[in-house]
């Protein structure tokens, strides 16, 4: 990361010290960034928000995951047959608009007010986004590059597996990162529903009921610090992965 | 969809006759067409016809949209005919045994592979070992005495070079013939020259029959042996000429007095054959 990516952060952080001590929001709404310091090493040591990290972490892995498998597989299916996309091009679209939270109520129906439910919530978000994502990876492959493929001597499949599959790669990728920055948000609002022990979302609306305004405000940091970790290490793979993607169309 | 040929076992004899006995490459009575957006066809090809003699390079020349990629990419195998067939080396070719080099070497490199695996990929679908292809690669390319470095990525090499390792790939996988859809086309002209000498040289010293489109004509006087002259759709050949210049291909020649008379004289039989 570069300095100037530092400044804004340190800004922010400057502002809420300058708010919260010098007494322009009550400490009632507004905890003091040294009282949240302190609030997030206990739970840090006592290792309860570690619980509760490793939990909304397990819950965004999960979602990710399956969304992940069944959107690849649907997405490629429906980008490598034009009939198949032609039949259900209206049928995806209906689904991927529909707001994945409007479907948690109906998956605690299905799944009990548990886990299961709210990784399929962020499982659903996911599988729609890399569904089409995937889709149109697959779909829009060079034919330049396909007729050299098979110039060389690729069958169909080879061709597929050796050309299309990289070229679509970038697209792929760019969909995942959606996901990966969207899943987060998924499973930390679907906590703050009953039926969740651990998890972060759970802890933000717990301290709201008990007015315990420095544990909100620890686990917002700490949500926020984990999408931020997710998405740069992404970025890292990425870079290293697709470097000749921004090189050549 | 095929459209089945009235006459086609009367004029596969006729291919086989004296006219096409000596061709190394051999299309005969091609038919092509294309749906348009409406539900017309656009005929493309109608029983065209083609003998390239072996070890020479002919050029196909003809107005844009004429059908020269069409007759390429039908004899290299990579889109069916409606009719008629291809015979190369005396047998029907299947996809592999003709080289392409296509006009957009950005498009048609694997960008995601270094040039070195790029060389490899006909091995790799031939199942070969990675590190037996790369080293397989980078001696074809020291055998082709490119000037470049293998392991870089295309993105990190000059058009020019890049179009020469498009060559190399398709050099490498040793193919029967070798078939450019306008290979100079993409370069600004100061790479032109020089990537063209390059190509000719690789070509000459690898002894291959090639069939080359350009709707350049000294892209066509310097490269090749001889040049059939395209009509409009559905293209037919107007006219073959052999090439009257010494066969030493180089692009000095081409501010020759020599050349300019030849240049001139092709102008003219290519303005006949647009008009017909």
């Amino acid at each position: 990361m570069s300095r100037q990516t530092w400044i804004a952060p340190i800004l922010l952080l400057v502002l809420w010290a300058v708010i919260s001590y010098g007494g322009l929001v009550s400490e009632f709404f507004v905890a003091s960034p040294g009282a949240t310091a302190r609030r997030l090493y206990e739970l840090a040591m006592s290792g309860e928000i570690l619980k509760d990290l490793g939990w909304t972490f397990l819950r965004v892995f999960l979602g990710l995951g399956i969304g992940t498998t069944i959107g690849l597989a649907l997405g490629v299916g429906i980008g490598v047959s034009p009939l198949l996309w032609r039949y259900l091009e209206g049928t995806v679209d209906f689904f991927r608009t529909l707001p994945a939270f409007a479907l948690f109520p109906f998956f605690i129906l299905v799944f009990g007010p548990g886990d299961p439910a709210k990784i399929a919530t962020t499982a659903w978000f996911v599988t729609f986004v890399m569904l089409i994502a995937s889709a149109y990876a697959v779909r829009h492959t060079s034919d330049v590059r396909l007729r050299a493929a098979r110039s060389l001597g690729a069958s169909r499949f080879q061709a597929f597996a050796y050309v299309t599959l990289p070229e679509g790669l970038p697209q792929l990728l760019v969909g995942f990162r959606t996901c990966l920055a969207f899943a987060p948000i998924v499973v930390v609002a679907t906590e703050m529903f009953s039926g969740t022990q651990y998890g972060l979302g759970d802890r933000i609306y717990e301290s709201r009921l008990l007015y315990n305004v420095p544990d909100m405000f620890a686990a917002l940091l700490l949500s926020g610090g984990m999408g931020l970790c997710l998405n740069k290490l992404f970025l890292r793979f990425l870079e290293r992965q697709i470097h000749w993607a921004r090189q050549m169309p | 969809m095929r459209i089945s040929w009235p006459h086609e076992s009367m004029s596969m004899q006729w291919c086989n006759r004296a006219m096409f006995a000596d061709g190394y490459i051999r299309a005969c009575d091609l038919v092509k067409s294309y749906a348009t957006s409406g539900k017309d066809l656009v005929t493309v090809l109608d029983r065209f016809s083609l003998s390239v003699r072996s070890r020479e390079i002919l050029a196909l020349h003809g107005p844009n949209g004429c059908g020269k990629t069409t007759i390429l990419n039908i004899i290299a195998q990579l889109i069916p005919s409606d009719g008629g067939q291809v015979f190369v080396d005396g047998k029907p070719p299947v996809p592999g045994d003709v080289g392409c080099l296509f006009q957009d070497y950005r498009a048609s490199l694997f960008p995601w592979m270094t040039c070195a695996e790029n060389i490899a990929f006909a091995a790799k679908v031939k199942g070969k070992r990675r590190h037996d292809r790369l080293a397989q690669a980078r001696e074809c390319a020291r055998i082709l005495e490119l000037t470049l470095d293998v392991e870089k990525y295309p993105y990190q090499l000059s058009g020019g070079q890049q179009q020469l390792v498009a060559l190399a790939r398709a050099l490498c996988n040793s193919p029967s013939a070798l078939v450019m859809d306008e290979p100079f086309s993409s370069l600004d002209a100061t790479t032109r020259d020089r990537v063209r000498t390059e190509v000719l040289r690789i070509i000459g010293s690898m002894g291959i029959t090639a069939i080359l489109v350009s709707h350049n004509l000294e892209d066509c006087i310097l490269a090749a042996d001889r040049i059939a002259f395209l009509t409009p759709l559905p293209a037919r050949i107007h006219k073959i000429e052999d090439v009257p210049l010494a066969p030493e291909r180089h692009t000095r020649r081409v501010h020759s007095d020599e050349f300019a008379v030849v240049l001139d004289k092709f102008r003219g039989i290519a303005v006949e054959a647009w008009g017909s």
